[in-house]
């Protein structure tokens, strides 16, 4: 059943209707809101807020069509009163501690710049998510958010220029700029030919 | 001058948005243009790295329940599963009251033989003192009982979000609670009202048995039709 579908059953009062819809979204919009938070914890806080918000407030959506565009603004809204409320750095230093897959704990640079070994072969899921997530912290939020809407969530650049507001022209330049500031960004991490050549 | 239009062409190629007639511009461009197709390779090269943060499962479960019903009849309704409908429970409550309160009336009546007449009481001040703590510790009771709901019922609207469900369980299960409490006060108060007419058809047996050998003492001769004894002494 559609999208659209589970969303008139629901306003007409089938609460189960929702929690289909609910059970469809859940995963990607958690992966959303990690992606934007890089904490888990206060990722599924998130998750389980923007379902709330939007069990209370389908009833308004005019167009059931925009639901997608509709769920990410409500978590986007949410992700963004959770960075104001944790005043998180935007970026984040090469000195930052990392931890590695044997459990020890080191500077992210001793850890990418060590050369002993093929540092391709050490990246395992864990460290290329840690270092993806510290590249994307190291570029503004604005250029990070149209990134990971686009890369991650796939919407359409109509869509997220409906969620944020923003001319259209605005989010492709973000985009454009947001990914080679992100090139700059694992560069400085001296990571880029390793992460890059990967599967390529 | 081409590069500059291709500024805002990259997005839109790297995630395939582009028109049929934009893209042969766009592929056709950066087939010709070297500084161009290093931009484009890098912008794909960065895409794809991204592409290795794969998503992961969120490790939770939304379940979202039917939530109109208001508090009371929620609790209404959990009695009704044990086969007690409101209006029996208000219904047995009031009676049950009215019950206790004829019974300690009846039981507080003494008949007393004082100076050579006889006095009908209704309690001494005493048992009347004894009387007013119990009813105040019965309103006492209500009031809190009273609290309880509202106090339930007002955490149940306030809290929002991830405890709701949580705290629905709670409220069910104090309902059930609830019934269970009725039910035994109101097997003890029965068990009481029992007691208690009991010991008051003893008080009348031991009373009239008294007024009999009153009677006898006294040589008094009931009449004939009337039957009725007077309390009057000699
Ligand atoms: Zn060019």
């Amino acid at each position: 059943m559609e999208d659209n579908q589970l969303i008139l059953k629901f306003i007409d009062g089938d609460v189960q209707a929702f929690n289909v819809l609910v059970n469809r979204w859940q995963n990607r919009i958690y992966n959303f809101v990690f992606k934007v938070l890089g904490k888990r914890e206060d990722a599924k806080d998130v998750t389980q807020k923007t379902f709330i918000k939007v069990y209370k407030n389908l009833r308004k959506l005019k167009d059931k069509q925009k639901f997608s565009a509709w769920i990410h603004q409500i978590a986007m809204n949410l992700c963004r009163d959770e960075i104001r409320k944790n005043k998180r750095s935007p970026t984040i230093s090469i000195h930052e501690k990392i931890r590695t897959s044997t459990g020890e704990e080191m500077e992210l640079k001793d850890f990418l710049s060590d050369g002993s070994t093929d540092i391709a072969d050490e990246l395992f899921q864990g460290e290329v998510v840690e270092i993806i997530r510290k590249g994307l912290k190291m570029i503004p939020e604005e250029q990070r958010i149209v990134i990971i809407m686009k890369e991650y969530q796939g919407l359409k650049f109509r869509e997220i220029s409906d969620i944020l507001q923003e001319p259209l022209n605005t989010i492709k330049s973000r985009m454009y700029y947001g990914l080679n500031a992100l090139r700059k960004a694992l560069a400085e991490l001296e990571i880029d030919k390793e992460v890059f050549q990967y599967e390529l | 001058m081409n590069c500059d239009k291709m500024e805002l062409l990259f997005a839109d190629l790297l995630y395939n948005e582009l028109k049929e007639e934009e893209k042969e511009f766009a592929l056709e461009h950066i087939s010709t243009c070297k500084s161009c197709e290093v931009k484009y390779k890098n912008l794909r090269e960065t895409s794809a790295a991204l592409g290795r943060w794969k998503e992961e499962d969120a490790e939770m479960n939304l379940i979202f329940i039917e939530e109109k019903v208001p508090f009371f009849e929620r609790l209404f309704g959990k009695l009704d599963l044990i086969g007690i409908s409101p209006r029996q429970l208000v219904f047995g409550m009031i009676t049950t009251l009215l019950l206790v309160v004829l019974f300690t009336g009846i039981l507080r009546t003494e008949a007393i033989y004082r100076n050579g007449s006889w006095y009908i009481s209704f309690g001494s001040s005493a048992k009347m003192e004894n009387q007013m703590e119990e009813s105040t510790l019965i309103a006492d009771i209500k009031r809190l009982q009273q609290e309880n709901l509202v106090f339930t019922n007002r955490l149940l609207l306030a809290s929002e979000e991830r405890i709701r469900n949580e705290n629905i369980a709670v409220v069910n299960d104090l309902a059930n609670q609830f019934a269970l409490l009725r039910r035994q006060d109101l097997t003890l108060i029965g068990r009481s009202i029992n007691e208690m007419s009991q010991r008051s058809e003893g008080r009348y047996v031991r009373t009239n048995q008294l007024l009999d050998g009153l009677y006898r003492l006294s040589a008094y001769q009931p009449g004939g039709s009337s039957g009725t004894r007077s309390i009057e002494g000699k």
